[in-house]
């Protein structure tokens, strides 16, 4: 390719070319957005980084032995599910997760609502929190249950006006808890583990001995490896047949439901008590998809195609000078390619510009979920990373073949007179 | 060095067929230059064509250099027009985005001539042509002289052993004209090229070794 001569192009079709990039541009930034939006629901971000190797499992349901009954309990999961499950050599860690909302007084004599999550030792193997100071807490101290805590770069700067407080005293509902560690602040879009108040584990579980594994938690766990989701599934169902194989004989007894659980961390979102359902999500997406991508890509075919129009007759010349089709089609895509690249660098800077003027609603379009009265950060690595570069590449690949290859040999069939002699 | 058998053409275009050229029989030995005269549409421009493999006859055959020259994948005739042709165009058929100099590298370029050579085969070729101070030009920025000048040192640059002009001189008034002309008789003279060239100025037809008319697609003399 002959970069002068694409840039003498450049000038010379400057209408044509502002119109393409701009076009380009702005079917990029769409569906850019559309990817980050994805990408931040499941991309390896903050403190969620190990998103690719977790799942999840959250439900349980216990069905009445005897038919006709109707009666049926469903909850979260107790701690004592988390245990046999932690045990399953595919499991690397396994963490049991309570969240729930806690009061802590501020140095007005207010108390602002924060919200707290209720955990063991693995979380911090799970979730890859940085420290800013201090340490997460330990096995010793969540068995004692002790008064102690880990708290967000927020939160201690609401608090103390600083983030160097470990040591210091913070001061809840119900209790005054010795904090451990700050851990830098991570956005609310990681509805997964934003919180700003860690404890240890300090409620009593009220457990029916009928359905020992109904609690208050949901279970985080992180695989060995990625590909060990279904060897996992597959041993959590043989446990869960196991349980109710010994347990169900009277008519009073209850059958254990886990509906397939564990659920890999892309898939749980769409769980609605027993089946998983991302048919409606596909559908959006590929609908925007369509919009955003195909019919732009239609239109730039036929704009390319009045463009390959005006250099027919240098096709028809360099044919005539010993140019190949092969030759040629390589040339056109390639400046085409080089043109849609520009544009969609300009479109991804679009796409990001969007994403942080709307990230109180953006991260949000799949889901119900919001951070209500938060203010929702957008973190450089929700938007710089290997997964957006090789999207962006892959759309901007897409275009430019569907949009240049068409028209190209289409028009490279003729003979070479025709093509030489051929009218704008 | 081409040698045309019984060559027919007919367009086609909807339902209108138009007999171009009829049995054509023509013989055209290593270094001679002929003229191609007749009225217009009588079929020179295609005959042109055809012998340089810019469209395909739907009868007879065609040799070129001793080779057939019908049938050939694409990339075989364009290996054939790359080392054995040159073009010269009556409209000159520059290349607008590129400068004088890259226009007369096109050739080489698809010869896969490193660049420093190709550039400097350029402008030599150039300067045989008397524009060796205009390489950096583009051909929008020339009169019709200069531009069929450039196009002939893009026509000869690699080389070629036959060169094939249609009315190289029809878009140029007569003073130009008579330069083109003086460039295209020391190339058959000097590099004893073949040339074929379509003209309607019979002074020029005369001045070359051979004339060849044609009328309404047959070949008269
Ligand atoms: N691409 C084409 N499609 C249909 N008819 C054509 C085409 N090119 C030339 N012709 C016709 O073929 C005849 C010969 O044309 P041409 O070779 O250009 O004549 P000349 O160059 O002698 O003026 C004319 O009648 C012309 O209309
Ligand atoms: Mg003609």
């Amino acid at each position: 390719m002959n970069i002068k001569q694409f840039l003498v192009l450049l000038r010379q079709q400057r209408l044509f070319s502002g119109i393409y990039i701009l076009c380009t541009a702005l079917s990029v930034a769409f569906t850019m957005t559309l990817f980050l939006v994805i990408y931040i629901k499941f991309g390896p971000i903050y403190p969620e980084e190990n998103r690719p190797r977790m799942a999840i499992l959250g439900r349980t349901n216990y069905v009445r032995n005897q038919p006709g009954s109707g009666e049926s309990w469903g909850s979260c999961v107790s701690r004592a599910l988390g245990d046999s499950i932690r045990r399953m050599p595919e499991v690397e860690s396994l963490t049991c997760v309570k969240a729930s909302g806690d009061h802590v007084l501020l140095p007005d004599g207010t108390y602002a609502a924060v919200k707290c999550v209720d955990t063991d030792t693995d979380y911090w193997r799970v979730f890859r929190f940085r420290f800013l100071g201090g340490r997460p807490f330990n096995e010793t101290e969540c068995e004692a249950k002790s008064h102690v805590c880990v708290v967000s770069a927020s939160l201690a700067r609401k608090v103390f006006g600083h983030t160097d407080v470990v040591g210091r005293e913070l001061t809840t509902d119900n209790q005054t808890l010795q904090i451990l560690g700050v851990v830098e602040e991570a956005s609310c879009a990681m509805s997964s583990s934003y919180a700003h108040l860690w404890k240890p584990v300090s409620i009593e579980e009220y457990t029916d001995s009928r359905a020992p594994y109904m609690g208050p938690f949901r279970l985080f766990m992180l695989l060995r490896r990625a590909s060990d989701m279904d060897a996992l599934r597959q041993r959590v169902a043989r446990m869960e047949d196991r349980i109710n194989a010994a347990s169900v004989h009277g008519p009073d007894d209850m059958v254990f439901h886990l509906w397939g659980q564990p659920d890999p961390f892309w898939q749980a979102p769409f769980r609605s008590n027993q089946n998983i359902n991302m048919q409606d999500f596909l559908r959006k997406v590929v609908s925007m998809l369509l919009a955003f991508l195909l019919i732009p890509a239609m239109n730039m075919c036929s704009m390319v195609s009045s463009r390959v129009n005006g250099r027919i007759s240098e096709m028809g010349i360099r044919r005539a000078y010993g140019a190949t089709r092969r030759r040629l089609l390589w040339q056109v895509l390639q400046e085409n390619f080089l043109l849609t690249l520009i544009a969609s660098m300009g479109g991804l800077l679009i796409s990001y510009v969007m994403m942080i003027a709307c990230a109180d609603w953006l991260p949000f379009l799949f889901e119900t979920y919001f951070c209500e009265g938060e203010k929702v950060s957008i973190h450089p690595d929700m938007l710089f990373s290997g997964w957006v570069m090789a999207a962006v590449l892959v759309v901007c690949m897409v275009l430019s073949l569907v949009s240049a290859a068409v028209p190209t040999m289409w028009a490279l069939r003729k003979p070479v007179t025709e093509e030489i002699n051929h009218k704008r | 060095m081409i040698t045309l058998n019984g060559i027919g053409k007919v367009y086609r275009t909807d339902m209108i067929e138009t007999v171009a050229l009829e049995n054509v029989n023509l013989h055209i030995g290593e270094g001679e230059f002929v003229s191609i005269m007749g009225p217009s549409g009588c079929g020179k421009s295609t005959l042109l064509n055809l012998m340089g493999l810019l469209d395909t006859p739907t009868q007879g055959t065609l040799e070129i250099a001793g080779q057939n020259a019908l049938g050939l994948s694409d990339r075989e005739a364009a290996r054939l027009r790359n080392q054995t042709l040159g073009f010269v165009f009556q409209s000159f058929h520059l290349i607008p985005s590129l400068s004088v100099e890259d226009n007369v590298m096109v050739p080489l370029v698809y010869r896969g001539i490193p660049y420093a050579k190709r550039r400097q085969m350029a402008r030599e070729a150039l300067e045989q042509v008397g524009l060796s101070h205009r390489l950096h030009h583009l051909p929008s920025q020339l009169s019709g002289g200069q531009c069929q000048r450039v196009a002939i040192a893009r026509a000869v640059v690699g080389s070629p052993r036959i060169i094939l002009a249609d009315e190289p001189t029809g878009n140029l008034d007569s003073r130009m004209g008579a330069e083109v002309m003086d460039i295209l008789h020391s190339q058959s003279r000097d590099a004893g090229r073949t040339v074929v060239m379509v003209t309607h100025n019979e002074e020029q037809a005369r001045s070359t070794d051979r004339i060849v008319r044609f009328f309404d697609g047959r070949q008269v003399e």
